[in-house]
């Protein structure tokens, strides 16, 4: 059965794979991600993966690059070309490699052969690191002869690559530049004479529709990582606060809205820890200003008392969690969807909040705007989940434009939310009743606004107060806010759930984050076997949009849940909001994403067994 | 003392006029004969003599008996969480370079839980006022020892006497850099109120350490009456030395100005280290074209 699976999976696959494998130090990350860029600037449409070792240097790593005309849900699955920098990287990836794909890997200096290469694929020995020791003094040039070889063999114009490594080692120095110019070209010069009659890597394009002769041109795209999509969208969204502390996967947005932010007329600082960048961020906040940080578990368990003061004290704030696996410090490098529980629930009291979760990095760009408009809107704060393998992956977008990207955050101020000023003695009713939780929100600046916020229970004006009754009302009227963007969204989910497949299936598939794409490809590679398959994916998760998720649920005979966790957090939580029906969870928890593969396997066994 | 006044301190517009029980808030709720009185009552005065704008003034707490503080003054107010007074200070006045912050703390926020934080905002130089109720006890939680209780002292929670060293807030500021560290006593109102105002017209972090008996747990006012005594012109608050001399070595409690040195503030070096410094301004003023511009031109990176 799973070899079926496996067989039609390869078969039907669409486009193509390249994985590119060594030690930490030897040039991959460089070599995938001008790989990527080269195939996005020659009209194809790419989507990547990478593992690296929490090591700074040593430790096998790997970049994979996934290639078609059309746009594609996810970057993982078998390879069709391993390129190889080391022995190690043979035995570690070659599993990986389809039947009848192609291994190049570098030649050892002696003339002697890798051991137990696998007989169902071809296997060349390009001499990559002896060229570039023999002709550019340097053995780290090798990845760029490697990359020259994979052009030469697939027919791809070198004038790309050429032009990745000018930008790229621009800041370097001339000479840089050139060495590696030189290596690209002497790997291609390398395969020209050595891999012909070879024609597997030319052919393999030629059958998945990847050569680059007839695509466009592919200018009108970028590539971007989640990480990347998310700041800028934030800063789309209205961004001018930001506040970080260096946590991989997430300190790449430190860098990127420290590096930017102030051309927008905004701040970003590096702060001591945790509490501090949430903290600072919600004083920004009370000043009016939208304010984010971003981190990973650990830090957001540091967090999560002030994300409480945020919700009690009615501050809009936006915290970014880019998810990695594991309890404590975990795995900093590998990934995981193992905070919905911390997002959802974590803190003490109840306190709700906003929490969703982008399924692609085009989604990063746009839940990264649109969860500023949110935490202004209901003034509470808004927790984004992302994770390490959308934070990190590349995908080529069409460019979108600033102007229309730009959205209004809301952030509090005269006339906020259409609210009456509820001034009344001179103080300022800050938390007033309303039907809709939300009360209007003065800034400082505004004389007829005075008022003091607090984490402690208060009346309608912010004075702490422990009455029953208050502490009952304040709690509705903080629930109430949730309620109402609950409705909104039931009103129109469109915005806040992805759907795909067709809506006569009897097998769902319902998930969260990243597993989309892969359930996305799987439910296609379903569809081809017969079995027709339908999806939700749920980017609101509090306020879970309930109705929606039931009406999905109640129409089907069974309903898969993949989740990149070993306890089914988003199965649990949907038993929790009285989601009822036959919910199969399927979880992974080895620090790596699923691929379409093993959820057809699923959705395969679901299928014969029901 | 020498009280250079500035321009720093947000003013009310000319004809509005405001007398100190305008400044007042909400009643407090403080124990009769608490230090944190004197400290209300000198800011108050501070406020009502240079014709403060409230709404320009942010006061920030985190928790204890100071936490409440920012309800009794009338002004914006943000009363948070335990220890994290400074970076939400900090946020603030990032975020608006047009108001004047305050932060107050008690020794037990600012020196125990929020330690961590003391060092880095005064590293920062953000343009801030930092007053530190110092009571050498935990009051709210009903007098178990704070990170300034002397050694030895019995309560309940160190019922054989406390046996840590306490912390020196002054000589602590001083070597990590702040650029006005001074010590009031809220007993001496007016010399107090003369401290405020100094620390407020600061541009940069101003550390002020402030004794505040507490009449309830640990009633040092009698001690405290004694040792104080106020600094003289004899002091020179630019010399480095004889400040950091001054609080780790004098008999009794100095009081006065300590030290104080104009640097840069973290806001100046931000805006001196962006290549657009021009629009490096913070407080939010939306252009939709330039914004849109400057989207555009990130996402060229991209291509």
């Amino acid at each position: 059965m799973a070899e079926a699976v496996k067989a039609l999976t390869i078969a039907r696959r669409r486009g193509m794979t390249i994985r590119v494998a060594g030690e930490s130090g030897e040039g991959v990350i460089t070599a995938g991600e001008m790989l990527t860029w080269a195939l996005a600037r020659a009209g194809l449409w790419v989507t990547t993966f990478r593992t690296y070792p929490a090591e700074i240097k040593g430790g096998p790593c790997m970049f994979q690059v996934r290639f078609d005309r059309k746009p594609l849900d996810s970057p993982t699955g078998p390879a069709d070309v391993l390129i190889a920098f080391n022995d190690e990287a043979i035995a570690l990836h070659q599993e990986s490699v389809r039947p009848g794909g192609v291994i190049l890997y570098d030649r050892h200096d002696d003339g002697s052969e890798p051991e137990g290469l696998r007989a169902d694929v071809t296997a060349r020995a390009v001499p990559f690191g002896k060229v570039a020791l023999e002709s550019l003094q340097s053995r780290l040039a090798k990845n760029m002869v490697a990359l020259g070889a994979t052009y030469a063999a697939m027919d791809l114009p070198l004038d790309s690559a050429k032009e990745f490594v000018a930008r790229r080692f621009a800041s370097k120095g001339e000479s840089v530049v050139s060495v590696n110019v030189r290596a690209l070209e002497l790997g291609y010069e390398l395969a020209r004479e050595q891999l012909e009659g070879l024609g597997r890597l030319a052919e393999l394009s030629e059958v998945d529709g990847a050569t680059t002769g007839a695509a466009d041109s592919g200018t009108g795209r970028m590539v971007i990582s989640g990480n990347q999509a998310l700041s800028i969208g934030a800063i789309a969204g209205g961004c001018r606060y930001y506040a970080g502390y260096p946590i991989t996967p997430a300190s790449d947005i430190l860098e990127l809205m420290a590096a930017q932010l102030p051309a927008f007329g905004g701040v970003a600082v590096q702060t001591e820890d945790e509490m501090a960048a949430l903290a600072s961020a919600l004083g920004a906040s009370f000043g009016g200003v939208p304010s984010m940080t971003a981190t990973s578990g650990p830090g957001l368990s540091l967090m999560v008392e002030l994300i409480g003061l945020g919700v009690m004290s009615e501050l809009p704030v936006v915290v970014v969690d880019v998810q990695r696996a594991g309890p404590s410090t975990g795995m900093p490098t590998k990934t995981e969807q193992g905070d919905l529980n911390l997002a959802v629930y974590g803190g003490h009291g109840d306190a709700p909040r906003i929490v969703v979760a982008p399924v692609s990095v085009a989604d990063c760009l746009e839940v990264g705007r649109r969860a500023f408009q949110l935490a202004g809107r209901y003034q509470t704060p808004v927790i984004v989940l992302s994770e390490l393998v959308l934070a990190q992956r590349t995908e080529s977008l069409p460019v979108p434009r600033g102007a229309e990207l730009l959205l209004e955050p809301e952030w509090g101020g005269t006339g906020a939310n259409g609210k009456s000023n509820g001034a009344l003695d001179g103080h300022y009713r800050r938390y007033v009743d309303t039907e809709d939780g939300i009360s209007s929100r003065p800034l400082p600046g505004d004389p007829a606004g005075l008022h003091v916020i607090t984490g402690l229970e208060h009346d309608e004006y912010g004075h702490p107060n422990y009455e029953p009754a208050m502490h009952r009302r304040m709690s509705e009227k903080r629930r109430r806010k949730l309620e109402a963007l609950q409705r909104e969204v039931e009103a129109d989910p469109r915005a806040w759930v992805a759907r795909f497949g067709p809506e006569g299936a009897r097998i769902g598939l319902l998930g969260w984050g990243s597993t989309y794409g892969a359930a996305r490809e799987a439910a296609a590679l379903a569809e081809q076997m017969g079995i027709a398959v339908q999806g939700l994916w749920v980017k609101m998760l509090s306020p879970l949009p309930t109705r929606t998720v039931e009406a999905f649920v109640r129409g089907l005979d069974v309903v898969i849940v993949p989740e990149v966790n070993a306890s089914g957090q988003l199965a649990r939580y949907l038993e929790a909001n009285g989601i009822r029906g036959r919910i199969v969870p399927l979880v992974k928890y080895e620090g790596l994403p699923f691929s379409a593969e093993e959820i057809l396997a699923r959705i395969v066994e679901v299928a014969k067994g029901s | 003392m020498s009280t250079v006044k500035s321009s720093a301190l947000p003013r009310l517009q000319d004809g509005v006029r405001m007398t100190p029980a305008d400044y007042k808030g909400i009643k407090p709720i403080w124990c009769p004969g608490c230090g944190d009185y004197g400290i209300l009552n000198a800011l108050i005065q501070v406020l009502a003599r240079n014709q403060v704008d409230p709404a320009r003034l942010a006061i920030v707490s985190g928790i204890g008996c100071s936490g409440r503080f920012p309800a009794f003054v009338k002004s914006y107010g943000f009363h948070g969480v335990h220890g994290r007074v400074l970076p939400v200070a900090t946020g603030l006045k990032l975020a608006r370079p047009d108001m004047t912050v305050v932060a107050v703390g008690g020794d037990g926020d600012g020196l125990a839980i929020g330690m961590g934080h003391l060092p880095h905002a005064i590293r920062r130089n953000v343009d801030i006022t930092y007053l530190l109720f110092d009571n050498h006890i935990y009051g709210l939680t009903k007098g178990q020892p704070s990170p300034t209780t002397e050694v030895g002292h019995k309560t309940h929670a160190s019922p054989f006497g406390v046996s840590e060293y306490p912390i020196n807030p002054l000589a602590l500021a001083l070597v990590a850099g702040a650029t006005f560290v001074a010590r009031g006593f809220s007993s001496h109102t007016r010399h107090l109120a003369d401290l405020i105002e100094a620390a407020l017209e600061h541009r940069g972090f101003s550390f002020v350490q402030i004794m505040t008996p507490c009449v309830t747990f640990y009633d040092t006012y009698k001690q405290w009456k004694q040792q104080a005594w106020e600094l003289g012109e004899d002091h020179d608050p630019s010399d480095f030395q004889a400040a950091l001399r001054l609080a780790t070595e004098a008999e009794g409690m100095p009081i006065g100005i300590f030290y104080r040195v104009e640097r840069p503030t973290l806001m100046d070096r931000l805006a001196a280290g962006a290549k657009d410094a021009v629009r490096l301004q913070s407080g939010t003023r939306y252009d939709r074209e330039a914004d849109a511009r400057q989207i555009d031109a990130l996402l060229q990176r991209y291509r």
